[in-house]
């Protein structure tokens, strides 16, 4: 009887065990997804805040006295900064979408971001009332838990945008 | 002298009287002068005077020296060797024949004789010897038997002279002749003379303005005889005075001696007939004030001047004054000068200092010399004038005249210019002139721009232009100052001083990268223009506005 009980103690211990990594795992890529996401969202708004600034169209407001953007400027600046953001990481197989409403009374684009994103204002159909940088990213992340569940196809997608205000 | 005697002593009168009269008028004329021959025969002198001292014995009529062989208790003279005649001798004697005579002067004698000679031979005459006017001898020399002559004193004892003044005395031959060899004197014995002489009561020497007239007077004491000597010349009384007049300039001495047998004395007075003294002073007649010019004198013959008037004060022979810018008025410049007689001479000359003239052009009662009026103006041009006798106006004012007088403009238009000009001229001739300008201007205006409606905040840091401002400055009278006034948005005022009828201020220019542009929000800016009369416009504001556009996030 004792010698059952032992061996079904030793059961019920590894069972608990595997119950306890299997938690601990999980959580730990709980984290790492919810960390992915912050950086993948502070790099976009960076990069669209670089967009804008650095995209502004002086000689246009020296013009009519409205700013612009530049699109072209301000999508440049914004890859820019994401490229070497990802570098840093050494991050690959990223997406990028930069959008630009360069006119002074901005715009919308219908469709962007491609896909609903958690922190973003208006998904799926982005307008704005002022000259604006979009910027949509698509970051894949590594999971420890899932990973041994062959879940390896998970990503992190986050939308950021800078308007230049009047 | 023998010879001379000899010679004067021989016929023909008439003509030795000419020659004589030629050697006397050429010693004259030589400025020579004989102090003796004022008295001729001189006086006798004390003691023996032997025949043949032709200069002391005057012959008259048959005259005549002969050889004589003659004894008796004489001696022959020193100058036939002194012999004694005790035994007999030859002597050279005088010889007057009967009805002639020999004279002579003496004076201050006690005693007086002759002697004569007593003879046998039946020639000889009567002598007779006269002095001081009576006959003091008379006797016939002849003597019946008497071998040789012999001299004798006559009268003897000698006669005593009565009076101690001057005497002629003879010896006149009568009935026959008679021979003389000297005669005799005594002096009186007195003590030496003393004689005092003086020009106008004053020893001297006394100084006189010329043509001077004077008086000598002298007095002695003791005196036989007195001569003078120098500026005057001949036998004087022993007392007396003589009178000069017109004395030319020119120092006179006069000397008086005075002599007897015990001396003489000798005295002498200077009398300085001097020049009278001459002044000139020297000062223009007349001159404008404020006058500067030089008053002088100069003076001859002086030995002292004193000035008055505007010489009071100065003194000395010659002398000047220099006036600096004397205002109107009349000046006198006296000096008179003394000269060591006393004499003056005084000379005065007067200097009329007129006023300057003075004219004054007004426009308005304004005194120009540039007066500007915006245009179209009227205004009045006046002109005063003070001591001027005559005023003549050119350019604008030509053809006018008078002492003082007035023009009047109407409607003159913008941009013209007119100049009045007044010239007045006071008695002498100096002139004064006033002239004054007139611009009928256009008002006083300006401009200012800004390059930019609107710029960038801190635009020169973004690559973007800061503000440029441009104005203008025209009408009143050139030259303009302008102060920019440059108001930020949080109501800093700046200034920026301008000139020129154009301007540009620049961030360069300035020195301001950011100039406009240093805050957001709407600036401002006017100028305020000043033109060279001191009118001002303020141009109107222009304003721009600086903004920045900020870039925010969108979620």
């Amino acid at each position: 009887m004792i010698r059952d009980r032992r061996a079904q103690s030793v059961v019920w211990g590894f069972l608990g065990m595997l119950v306890f990594i299997a938690l601990a795992s999980g959580l730990v890529d709980i984290y790492r997804l919810y960390a992915a996401r912050n950086w993948a969202y502070g790099v976009a708004q960076e990069a669209a805040m670089a967009g804008a600034s650095r995209g502004r169209d002086w000689s246009s407001f020296m013009v009519d006295g409205n700013v612009r953007l530049d699109p072209d400027q301000s999508s440049a600046q914004a890859q820019s900064v994401i490229v070497s953001a990802m570098s840093s990481r050494e991050i690959a197989g990223y997406v990028v979408d930069v959008r630009v409403l360069p006119d002074p009374g901005g715009g919308s684009i219908a469709g962007y971001p491609p896909r609903p994103v958690r922190l973003a204002s208006g998904a799926g159909n982005w307008n704005s009332s002022e000259p604006a940088v979009g910027v949509y990213l698509e970051v894949p992340v590594n999971w420890l838990m899932l990973d041994m569940l062959n879940l390896n196809e998970k990503t992190v997608r986050v939308f950021a945008a800078a308007g230049v205000a009047h | 002298m023998k010879y001379l005697s000899v010679w004067m002593g021989t016929r023909h009168v008439k003509w030795r009287i000419v020659v004589a009269a030629g050697f006397f008028l050429a010693f004259f004329l030589c400025g020579v002068r004989i102090a003796s021959a004022a008295i001729f025969p001189e006086y006798l002198r004390n003691g023996r005077t032997y025949d043949q001292e032709s200069r002391y014995i005057q012959w008259n009529g048959s005259v005549a020296y002969v050889n004589l062989f003659h004894r008796d208790n004489t001696s022959l003279p020193p100058s036939e060797g002194g012999a004694s005649c005790t035994g007999g001798c030859t002597e050279q004697v005088t010889r007057i024949q009967s009805g002639s005579s020999i004279s002579g002067n003496f004076t201050y004698l006690s005693t007086f004789n002759v002697q004569a000679a007593y003879s046998g031979d039946d020639q000889v005459g009567r002598v007779t010897v006269r002095a001081c006017g009576q006959t003091i001898f008379s006797d016939d020399l002849y003597i019946a038997n008497q071998s040789a002559p012999g001299f004798n004193n006559l009268p003897n004892p000698a006669w005593n002279v009565p009076t101690a003044g001057d005497c002629t005395w003879s010896i006149s031959a009568s009935g026959g002749y008679v021979d003389i060899r000297a005669v005799t004197t005594v002096y009186r014995t007195t003590p030496a003379p003393t004689v005092d002489l003086r020009v106008n009561n004053s020893n001297g020497p006394l100084n006189l303005a010329g043509p001077a007239s004077y008086n000598l007077t002298w007095t002695s004491t003791n005196a036989a005889s007195c001569s003078a000597s120098n500026s005057w010349s001949g036998a004087q009384a022993t007392n007396g005075s003589q009178a000069f007049s017109g004395i030319a300039s020119g120092t006179y001495t006069y000397t008086i001696t005075c002599t007897n047998p015990a001396g003489s004395a000798v005295d002498s007075v200077t009398v300085n007939v001097l020049s009278a003294p001459t002044v000139t002073v020297l000062a223009p007649a007349s001159l404008t004030a404020p006058a500067s010019y030089t008053a002088t004198w100069t003076s001859s013959n002086a030995v002292s001047c004193t000035g008055s008037n505007r010489f009071s004060g100065w003194s000395g022979l010659s002398g000047s004054r220099a006036e600096v810018s004397l205002p109107a008025g009349v000046y006198d410049y006296t000096v008179t000068c003394t000269n060591a007689a006393g004499a003056t001479a005084s000379d005065t000359k007067r200097t009329v200092v007129y006023a300057a003239p003075v004219v004054d052009v007004k426009v308005d009662g304004s005194d120009g010399p540039d007066v500007t009026l915006p245009g179209p103006a009227s205004f009045t041009v006046t002109w005063t004038s003070a001591n001027a006798v005559q005023c003549n106006g050119s350019s604008r004012l030509a053809g006018s005249s008078g002492l003082s007088g007035s023009r009047v403009e109407v409607n003159v238009p913008s941009g013209t210019a007119y100049e009045y000009i007044m010239v007045c001229t006071n008695a002498l001739g100096a002139t004064a002139s006033d002239s004054i300008r007139v611009y009928i201007l256009t008002p006083l205006s300006g401009t200012i721009s800004a390059v930019h409606a609107r710029l960038l905040l801190l635009a020169s840091n973004l690559g973007q232009p800061a503000q440029s401002l441009n104005g203008t400055a025209s009408g009143g009278t050139p030259a303009y100052t302008t102060i920019i006034h440059v108001l930020a948005p949080s109501g800093l005022e700046t200034l920026y001083p301008q000139s020129g009828s154009a301007w540009t201020i620049t961030p360069l220019s300035v020195n301001d990268p950011n100039f406009g542009t240093a805050e957001e929000g709407t600036w401002t800016a006017w100028g305020v223009i000043t033109d060279a009369a001191g009118a001002m416009y303020r141009t109107a504001s222009v304003s721009w506005d600086v903004a920045w556009y900020p870039v925010h996030g969108r979620p």
